[in-house]
């Protein structure tokens, strides 16, 4: 038995080891956004305070926001029919055939699509911004939250619909009384992954956004490539907190 | 000149069936299932499909436009010399020989990717209570759904100069070692990215492991070493093979990682792809090297679909 136990002790540390290795380095970012000066141990809301100054950073954190919002509500709005359509009505019969459509841009490499949608927007003279990177980003996110609503609605007990339908309520009636708010985790769990997505996307953004129009990811980026100053951490500090806290929201929906 | 007056319940009568066909019409399961996933077929065929396609005309043209289109192979050709390849002078492969430097660098990045995910899939999918195995996987997958930008340069203040592993290095007294902008500072980057398009497929298989099995094995005298080899390995392939491929293509197709923490010696192949769109201007060069990629990417899918890889397992991020 000893043998095992030492196999077990072996298998506990590398789950160990793997955590600390995904979460040190969020660690100590978050750590750094609260340094003093040059004491890297110290504690302060300095870099905070500069980023209220930094006003580059503030405008693509605001167009970020609005962007990841304009997709959050097209995408969705388009996943929840296509889930439906997906999982409820024998239209187009070969429903693998349809998941596979809907998972290809999931599986090929996005920075493929950026380069195409770059061709494509400067044939078109869609003029480079918010509107191209609207349009690449409700491509990119579509597929994740057809998907979510398809689990959803295959965990759906339709039944309930039924007796609806059966106590004479019409299909209209039924679809607002019943069908959504049963389907409102699912729902919501898609509208958070999708601004998330699109709220932290930079391929899509780097290749079809303009000058005048830079998202947070894009102004990272150029930042990081400059060197980094100081209020990144505390950029980065506010992103991954507001990242992780939807999409553990949005996982608790989508299993509940 | 006589105008035959409907009656009102002729009238009546007519709209009933008129909406009745149109219930039954708009009813059918046809027509809802056009226009439910019309809309997002047509969005994805309009701006997914398109410009990929897009970009497959342009690998074959002489312009970047397509107005004045001329079909030509020369880009292909440019990325394939016959010259250098018929008299074995690899050194001018240049975009060959970047390509396989990310196909090598995708090699490791998978197999370590892979060796690291058996044992932590193994201990929560087996080992740990039931109750806690959900949270424990959703503390892998919370980080993962955080800006990878973020996640990327959070290696930046470990790797650097003067950066934590260096900084420790120097109190013990050791020599301070150059981390960051090399090719490690690459691989390490691109594992830690990838690592959950590892675990998460790796899990589900192992989650489905029949607890029993690996008891009556070990009850009947079987080694740690032989129910792993025996039973864990072979039922957990799909899983593996599903993660395997989601790593490496996405490692392949790295740009962020390596731009950002591979330094000017550590650019890889969608480096010099990228800078075919927006320093060099050579869009049909950079669309050919694109579609080389794609070609890579399919043949993998089209392997792993043959062989039976549960890659839907994988997709959902």
């Amino acid at each position: 038995m000893t043998n095992n136990t030492y196999v077990d002790w072996g298998l506990r540390a590398a789950t160990a080891g793997t955590f600390v290795f995904l979460y040190a380095p969020l660690f100590i970012i978050v750590l750094l956004s609260f340094q003093t000066g040059d004491t890297p141990l110290g504690f302060s809301l300095d870099y905070y305070q500069q980023l209220l100054d930094a006003t580059s950073l503030l405008d693509a954190l605001y167009l970020s926001f609005r962007i990841a919002i304009v997709v959050m509500v097209i995408s969705t709005t388009l996943g929840i029919l296509a889930g439906l359509g997906i999982v409820r009505y024998a239209w187009p019969r070969n429903t693998k055939a349809v998941l596979a459509f809907f998972s290809i841009p999931l599986t090929l490499p996005i920075i493929v699509y950026a380069f195409g949608l770059f061709v494509v927007t400067t044939y078109f003279a869609i003029p480079r911004g918010a509107i191209a990177i609207v349009l690449g980003h409700i491509v990119y996110v579509l597929p994740f939250a057809a998907l979510v609503m398809v689990s959803g609605l295959q965990d759906f007990d339709s039944e309930l619909e039924e007796a609806a339908m059966d106590l004479g309520a019409d299909e209209f009636t039924t679809a607002r009384e019943v069908t959504l708010p049963l389907l409102k985790p699912s729902i919501l769990a898609a509208a958070l992954f999708s601004f998330t997505l699109s709220f932290d996307e930079f391929l899509i953004a780097y290749f079809v956004g303009g000058k005048g129009d830079i998202t947070l990811p894009m102004q990272i980026f150029t930042m990081v490539r400059r060197g980094i100053s100081p209020t990144i951490y505390s950029i980065s500090t506010l992103i991954l907190v507001l990242s992780a806290g939807l999409a553990w929201i949005a996982l608790q929906l989508e299993r509940s | 000149m006589t105008t035959v007056t409907p009656s009102l319940d002729d009238i009546e009568a007519r709209l009933a069936t008129l909406r009745a066909t149109l219930m039954s019409f708009i009813g059918s399961d046809r027509i809802k299932g056009l226009l439910s996933l019309g809309p997002s077929i047509s969005v994805l065929g309009i701006i997914y499909f398109l410009p990929i396609l897009a970009l497959f005309i342009l690998s074959f043209g002489t312009e970047s436009s397509f107005t004045g289109f001329e079909f030509t192979l020369e880009h292909y050709g440019d990325i394939f010399p016959l010259d250098p390849l018929l008299s074995f002078n690899f050194a001018d492969l240049l975009y060959l020989g970047l390509l396989a430097k990310s196909l090598k660098v995708s090699l490791y990045v998978t197999i370590v990717s892979l060796v690291l995910s058996y044992p932590i899939t193994y201990y929560i999918g087996n080992r740990v209570q039931e109750a806690y195995r959900l949270p424990l996987m959703m503390l892998i997958m919370v980080p993962f759904w955080t800006s990878y930008l973020v996640r990327t340069y959070s290696w930046i203040p470990i790797l650097s100069e003067n950066g934590l592993i260096n900084g420790l290095l120097t109190t013990i007294g050791l020599q301070p070692l150059q981390l960051l902008y090399t090719p490690l500072a690459t691989n390490i980057g691109l594992v830690y990215l990838h690592l959950p398009f590892m675990i998460l497929p790796l899990y589900a298989s192992m989650a489905g492991l029949d607890a029993a099995h690996i008891e009556a094995a070990q009850d009947l005298g079987a080694t740690r070493l032989r129910v792993f080899r025996e039973i864990v390995l072979p039922l957990t392939m799909p899983g593996a093979a599903a993660g395997v491929i989601f790593v490496f293509i996405k490692s392949t197709a790295a740009y962020v990682v390596p731009t950002l923490l591979g330094g000017p010696n550590g650019i890889l192949y969608m480096n010099v792809v990228v800078s075919q769109f927006r320093q060099t201007y050579n869009w049909n060069f950079g669309a050919a090297l694109s579609f080389i990629l794609l070609a890579i990417v399919l043949a993998i899918l089209y392997a792993a679909q043959k062989m039976g890889a549960s890659l839907g397992s994988a997709q959902m991020r």
